[in-house]
């Protein structure tokens, strides 16, 4: 039996991933734990765009909303953690499927689909400011970090190293269930919509149920990702919704290959740090993001992974998975 | 209530002709360029900022010259945005949309540079108010009304009743075509670019004293304005020009019962009836 490459590159990092956490200083944990939490919500992004085409400015609703379900849940309501995830969770499900629903159910695609989702960001975070008295305006709501209870051991997430294995079981969790998906018949179909919907419907497909399926298992994903960022962190924060971490999302999985199952990690392991250093010593470091984005878009429209597989498959084998 | 009714219905027309202006010159490109610039609404905050920036040391009177002047300054700095972003991606619409939000980012940034994070308020450039159904009411807004009337029907004419109308016309209906019989569809298309951004510009200077000027205004009044975009049908001129009307209105009358926020939220659902019934618009989509 053959192994592919891919696999064994990825279950060494994760091994070294888990052994290395204690010996790290904390800036570094910092670190891999903010670009664990954002490579899921890049996957799930990618989902979405790099699979089924879906150009989407939206996915901060959904961060949005896991964050504030599981955090209104463990603050106000002191429920447990792992009911808190499921409720954040849900609730962005749900909101994927109505605005999937809205926006694809009467055939609406490709452009006129993202300037609805652009309509509905801006619109809902508009709104999320007005309901202070639930989002706590622009301050956002913040609350004591809560407690993992697993059999014996209580694990408080206000340490950095049980944040860090936190977000690593989490990413790994995720990682594994959307490769499946990805490769998944599910998947090939997606792929195919985003080629050429037409013919997916001629082949028999239900284009605009797979569609509204694949947008609503990545705002799952994203509001996981937002409930777990929350509860880590501690605070929730309206600005969660805007235009702006759906944007970050389209950088790192552009950058690092859209509609390729690496990329969008490779592209958030990569640019994270950077933009992140950036915005340290330059208040104005938006203009550095859009920048990156308009010279990858036109630039390098294929990212790191595209290359790397026209690199394997000179002959053109399309955008083929590696795994 | 009857008078407030009025007051409200009359603010959303001034409104309604607000984003009529934007709307027409976003649909104006993507008639004619296929390319949906979301950055659309940087220009409207950018006109109003530049415009205030300018009055400060010049004066209030600075405010009419700088309606020609200040679209002017976005018509020629728009053309290397359309040549060196847009153009090199003009095949791909998903490409056109990144690129125009990337450059939004930096466009607000840019505002922001020049302009501080704090919003201030300018008076209205024409003081007076005139009475109607016993309100005492600006007449500066009603003078808004007029000049952005008189802009979309001199846009009318324009593209009905010239020679580079019809070439724009053309080049919208078939643009391989439209070159194949010798008309210059690449410059036409910059031209039309460039006119669509200052049309928005000149909305920013327009709505300067209507509300506050900021660095993030541009959404404010860029959402209303995609809202009518799409209830008018993409493409549709004409439709759009009714559809920001209905905008408007929705907003100003919505403004007298709920709070601006909510009326936002009313167009939004505006929008979606519109999306579930008549997916391409209630006046139908491109006509060319």
């Amino acid at each position: 039996m053959k192994i592919p490459l891919s696999r064994v590159i990825f279950t060494s990092i994760f091994a070294i991933l888990f052994f290395i956490g204690p010996f790290m200083p904390r800036y570094i944990l910092f670190l891999i734990n903010e670009i664990l939490l954002w490579s899921i919500f890049a996957m799930a992004y990618d989902l979405s765009f790099g699979y089924a085409g879906m150009l989407s400015f939206g996915h901060g609703v959904f961060f949005g909303l896991g964050n504030y379900g599981a955090a209104i849940l463990v603050k106000d309501l002191r429920m447990n953690l792992f009911i808190a995830i499921l409720f954040g969770v849900i609730l962005a499900t749900i909101a994927g499927f109505g605005i999937g629903y809205i926006t694809r159910a009467r055939g609406t695609r490709g452009p006129q689909f993202a300037i609805l989702t652009f309509i509905i960001t801006v619109t809902a975070y508009l709104v999320s400011l007005t309901l202070s008295w639930i989002t706590g305006g622009i301050d956002g709501i913040s609350f004591a970090t809560p407690t993992v209870h697993l059999g014996m051991w209580e694990l408080s997430l206000s340490s950095w190293l049980v944040r860090y294995y936190f977000s690593l079981v989490a990413f790994i969790a995720s990682f594994l269930i959307l490769c499946r998906v990805k490769n998944s018949p599910f998947g090939i179909v997606l792929l195919a919509i985003r080629e050429n919907e037409e013919r997916a419907r001629f082949a028999g497909y239900n284009t605009t149920k797979y569609a509204i399926l694949a947008f609503a298992i990545s705002a799952l994903f994203a509001g996981f990702a937002g409930a777990i960022y929350g509860l880590e962190y501690g605070y929730a924060n309206p600005t969660f919704f805007q235009v702006n971490i759906s944007l970050n999302a389209i950088l790192w999985s552009y950058f690092g290959g859209s509609g390729t199952l690496f990329g969008p990690i490779v592209g958030t392991v990569i640019l994270l740090p950077i933009v992140d250093y950036i915005s340290k010593h330059w208040a104005y470091y938006w203009i550095a993001v859009g920048a990156l984005l308009i010279i990858v878009v036109i630039k390098f429209p294929s990212g790191i992974m595209g290359h790397l597989q026209e690199l394997v498959h000179p002959s053109g084998e399309g955008r083929k998975e590696i795994a | 209530m009857i008078e407030q009714l009025i007051l409200g219905a009359i603010n959303g027309i001034v409104w309604g002709l607000i984003i009529a202006l934007i709307a027409i010159g976003f649909n104006l490109i993507f008639g004619l360029l296929n390319i949906k610039n979301l950055a659309h609404g940087e220009f409207f905050m950018l006109g109003a900022i530049t415009t205030t920036i300018l009055i400060r040391p010049l004066g209030d009177l600075f405010f009419w010259p700088s309606l020609i002047i200040v679209p002017m300054i976005f018509f020629g700095l728009a053309y290397p945005i359309e040549r060196f972003l847009f153009r090199p991606i003009s095949n791909s619409l998903n490409a056109t949309l990144i690129v125009s939000i990337g450059l939004s980012y930096i466009l607000q940034q840019v505002g922001l540079y020049i302009f501080g994070g704090i919003g201030t308020r300018i008076e209205f450039p024409i003081g007076g108010y005139i009475n109607i159904a016993g309100f005492s009411y600006p007449i500066y807004r009603l003078f808004v009304a007029f000049l952005s009337s008189i802009m979309l029907i001199l846009l009318w004419l324009f593209l009905y009743r010239t020679g580079f109308g019809l070439l724009i016309r053309a080049s919208r209906r078939n643009k391989e075509l439209a070159m194949s019989m010798g008309i210059p569809a690449t410059t036409v298309c910059a031209f039309t670019f460039c006119l669509g951004i200052s049309f928005a510009a000149l909305s920013g200077i327009l709505s300067m004293s209507i509300m506050p000027i900021h660095y993030l205004m541009g959404a404010d009044a860029f959402i209303p304005a995609l809202i009518a975009v799409i209830v008018g049908g993409l493409g549709n001129l004409g439709g759009s020009l009714l559809a920001a009307i209905i905008v408007g209105e929705v907003e100003g009358i919505g403004a007298v019962f709920f709070s601006p926020t909510e009326a936002r939220i009313l167009s939004l659902l505006l929008l979606i009836g519109v999306l579930l019934f008549r997916p391409t618009g209630l006046f139908g989509g491109i006509r060319k």
